[in-house]
């Protein structure tokens, strides 16, 4: 139960502080190309420092896999969002937060997939 | 690469190694002990021991040889060698130049070891050569991914991983076959990441070439 509990943190949070770096970094005037690059250098930066907080405590390719594809995801979709300015910043981080969990959700369904006895 | 690097690089995780990799090990033990669980009666070698975190997964009264290229690693695996019920005999060794004479081993364990022996089908044709005919391969490795995204995850991961510890796009299932292994079994345990590979060292002759 506790592993699991961190599989599905270790993306939730890094996602969120993805996402709040975004908010605060990037302004509803940048062009979209750029948000979009600025969103993920945030998200590459967040996942090095999730992945190293979190690993000690929950594993290390259960946290690594999807905070990868948190960080960059996030860092993208909440960079486009928040330069179209349709939201504020509790709007990005709660998207950055929920792009983590879909990041969860996706895992979990491909290892489910995935493991098993193969050959 | 010269083995010194390797011997230096592993020295300097030695350091906080445990603290790095507590969790995952409390992940994996329930895997990593059911295929301790085959080892057997014969003469066993397992194969970079590391810190010896997994010293206390193994079935009691096995003799077993574990070596390391890292005397730093070796150093902390002594304290669990000496607490386990049965026989360590801890060894600082090259994997890919084994002191053992040719097909004298009846059974090798490795444990997330191939992904940082530098020159990987050298280090298993090393294995080939030290067990006897009909000579038993067990490995729990973490290996490439086939699937998207994680294939390209572990791609763009490898080149900062490599520098501070494995690598992590190693295709260790073909490597253990080009080495002459049968591959009798693989077993996914996180996606398609991290496994186990059970493999045998045919009867008749293998020049390993392949």
């Amino acid at each position: 139960m506790y592993f699991q509990i961190g599989d599905f943190l270790s993306p939730v949070l890094i996602g969120g502080m993805t996402a709040a770096a975004v908010a605060a970094a990037v302004s509803p005037d940048s062009s979209m190309l750029t948000a979009m690059l600025t969103g993920m250098l945030l998200g590459v930066a967040a996942q090095i420092v999730g992945a190293l907080l979190l690993m000690p405590l929950f594993g290390a390719f259960e946290v690594m896999v999807p905070a990868m594809l948190t960080g960059m995801g996030a860092g993208i979709l909440t960079g486009m969002l928040a330069a179209s300015g349709v939201v504020g910043s509790a709007g990005i981080i709660a998207a950055g937060v929920l792009i983590g969990a879909g990041v969860f959700g996706f895992v979990w369904c491909r290892n489910r997939a995935l493991r098993g006895r193969v050959l | 690469m010269n083995p010194s690097v390797t011997r230096n690089k592993w020295d300097r995780l030695a350091r906080f190694y445990r603290w790095a990799n507590h969790a995952a090990e409390k992940r994996w033990e329930p895997w990593k002990r059911a295929l301790f669980s085959r080892m057997g009666s014969g003469s066993i070698l397992f194969l970079a021991i590391g810190i010896g975190e997994e010293v206390r997964l193994f079935p009691e009264q096995k003799r077993v040889t574990a070596i390391d290229i890292s005397p730093g690693m070796l150093e902390q695996a002594q304290e669990r060698a000496l607490e386990y019920n049965g026989d360590i005999l801890l060894k600082e060794m090259d994997a890919e130049n084994l002191a053992f004479p040719p097909e004298t081993l009846d059974q090798v364990f490795t444990s997330c070891t191939f992904c940082s022996v530098p020159e990987p089908v050298q280090g298993l044709k090393e294995l080939y050569r030290v067990l006897k005919p009909g000579g038993e391969l067990h490995m729990f490795e973490h290996t490439k991914s086939d699937h998207f995204p994680f294939r390209e995850i572990l791609w763009v991961m490898n080149p900062v991983a490599q520098r501070v510890g494995p690598s992590v796009t190693r295709d260790t299932v073909a490597n253990v076959q080009k080495a002459g292994f049968r591959v009798d079994e693989v077993h996914n345990i996180y996606l398609d990441i991290v496994k186990t590979i059970s493999a045998h060292k045919p009867d008749g002759d293998f020049d390993g070439s392949g």
